[in-house]
């Protein structure tokens, strides 16, 4: 009779083909703190806002998918369902962490179909310019939640389905390539100042003050979403490391920061001519001026265009970095997952208690 | 009422995406004999993504295979029915 609670995941011969595998025959999988942690990391984006209304007067209001009716009766199933996954995980099988994966990866799929959604309403609100700028579409925006959940999910579903295609590595270290970590620090970069306001409009000293966000400019959804697919593709290169994959990844991410920095070179110039033009301005009722987040930008789109054009040399991909899979904490020995992990545990208790002092 | 019904809404759009991107990820992966629990599970979690990394994974094995001058390794083994179904 066959075993009722055999882990239908868990076969040895599932095919890798990575050519660095270098696995041992295991039918289990290794408790991990990084997990779990992403997926609280998943639950607690859920819990952030996702959309935000930005009315004129700088009065921000955010909303996340418990103020939608049904979404908290949608985070309590998603609860339940990661629940078992978590038991199943902590017992040492891969099952379980496939179903913490698809209860995380449905969250951040929300998320995504959120904003899709979002920016199917702006394009019906009716437009109303300003200095070429479309103001309605300055109202609405994504909130921090969107990509926080978005990211934490993606890299729960990649540990996910690498658990399946390899078994428990017994390796001291592995190596990881530059190339990825240093593409991906600029996207997510970019992806997430894309909503914050690159240009504030109006003055602190009376009630008009509209922020101009770079998810209000034409074209801005197509490139969020190019963004988004690169900083997917970044990650598969760090599971498939080959040629076609950077390629692929490279030539995405060029044309992502190729098309930021343009923007962000036409609002700042833009923005630079309008108050050079405002008479406005003397009187000190109405001003613009450049915030941080379009030279982060700027900077980010300058700098992923730079790596994604590097990653065509083909020496380039070759470089990588020893990253030891334990690390010595003073007379102990820890596991780097299990750090990495208990410094996003960290990172959410710190927003938490901030969120509810504050 | 609203929120049940936002809530069936929520529920069959998330079982739609999921299922939908299984079956476009399954299919490319039996196309591109990747197995199957890779790309069910890469479709059902990563949606599009996993889609791609299916594509991806698939023909870097195929060219390996190539490259290699041996047939692309298959997920499953058919085992040829010879007998008479009616008898």
């Amino acid at each position: 009779m066959s075993d009722p609670f055999a882990d239908p995941f868990a076969s040895s011969s599932a095919t890798s083909f990575t050519p660095q595998n270098v696995s041992v025959v295991n039918n289990g999988i290794r408790r991990s703190l990084l997990p779990v942690s992403l997926l609280l990391v998943c639950f607690t984006g859920a819990t952030m806002p996702w959309v935000l209304l930005r009315p004129f007067g700088d009065n921000r209001r955010g909303f996340n998918v418990t103020d939608v009716p049904g979404g908290m009766g949608i985070i309590w199933t998603l609860v339940v369902l990661a629940l078992p996954g978590l038991i199943l995980f902590l017992a040492g099988k891969k099952s379980g962490l496939i179903v913490m994966a698809i209860a995380g990866g449905v969250l951040g799929w929300m998320a995504t179909i959120s904003g899709l959604l979002l920016g199917v309403i702006t394009s019906i609100l009716p437009s109303f310019e300003l200095a070429g700028i479309d103001m309605t579409k300055t109202q609405v925006g994504q909130g921090q939640g969107v990509p926080i959940t978005v990211l934490a999910s993606l890299i729960l579903g990649f540990i996910a389905v690498q658990s399946i295609q390899r078994d428990s590595e017994n390796a001291t270290s592995f190596r990881v390539p530059i190339a990825p970590l240093l593409a991906l620090t600029p996207l997510i970069l970019l992806a997430v100042n894309h909503h914050t306001e690159w240009l504030k409009l109006g003055s602190e000293e009376t009630s008009f003050v509209a922020g101009v966000p770079g998810d209000s400019l034409y074209g801005s959804g197509l490139l969020l979403i190019g963004a988004w697919i690169a900083v997917g593709t970044w990650i598969i290169t760090l599971v498939l490391r080959q040629r076609l994959v950077y390629l692929f990844a490279a030539s995405l991410s060029a044309v992502v920061g190729g098309v930021s920095l343009v923007y962000s070179i036409l609002v700042w110039f833009g923005g630079k001519t309008l108050v050079w033009l405002m008479p406005n301005s003397v009187e000190g009722w109405s001003s613009l001026r450049v915030a941080p987040g379009l030279y982060i930008t700027m900077a980010s789109a300058l700098l992923l265009l730079g790596v994604s054009l590097a990653t065509f040399i083909p020496s380039t991909t070759d470089r990588t970095v020893k990253v030891n899979t334990s690390a010595t904490l003073g007379t102990r020995t820890a596991r780097t997952s299990d750090i990495a992990g208990a410094v996003v545990l960290l990172l959410i208790l710190v927003y938490v208690v901030m969120r509810n002092v504050m | 009422m609203t929120g049940v019904l936002a809530y069936i809404a929520f529920v069959m759009i998330l079982t739609v995406w999921c299922l939908g991107w299984l079956g476009v990820s399954a299919f490319i992966g039996s196309l591109l004999d990747v197995p199957a629990k890779v790309s069910v599970a890469s479709g059902v979690i990563l949606g599009p993504l996993g889609v791609l990394f299916v594509l991806l994974s698939g023909v870097i094995q195929k060219r390996q295979a190539r490259i290699a001058g041996r047939p692309a390794k298959t997920s499953a083994t058919a085992t040829p029915f010879t007998g008479d179904p009616f008898a």
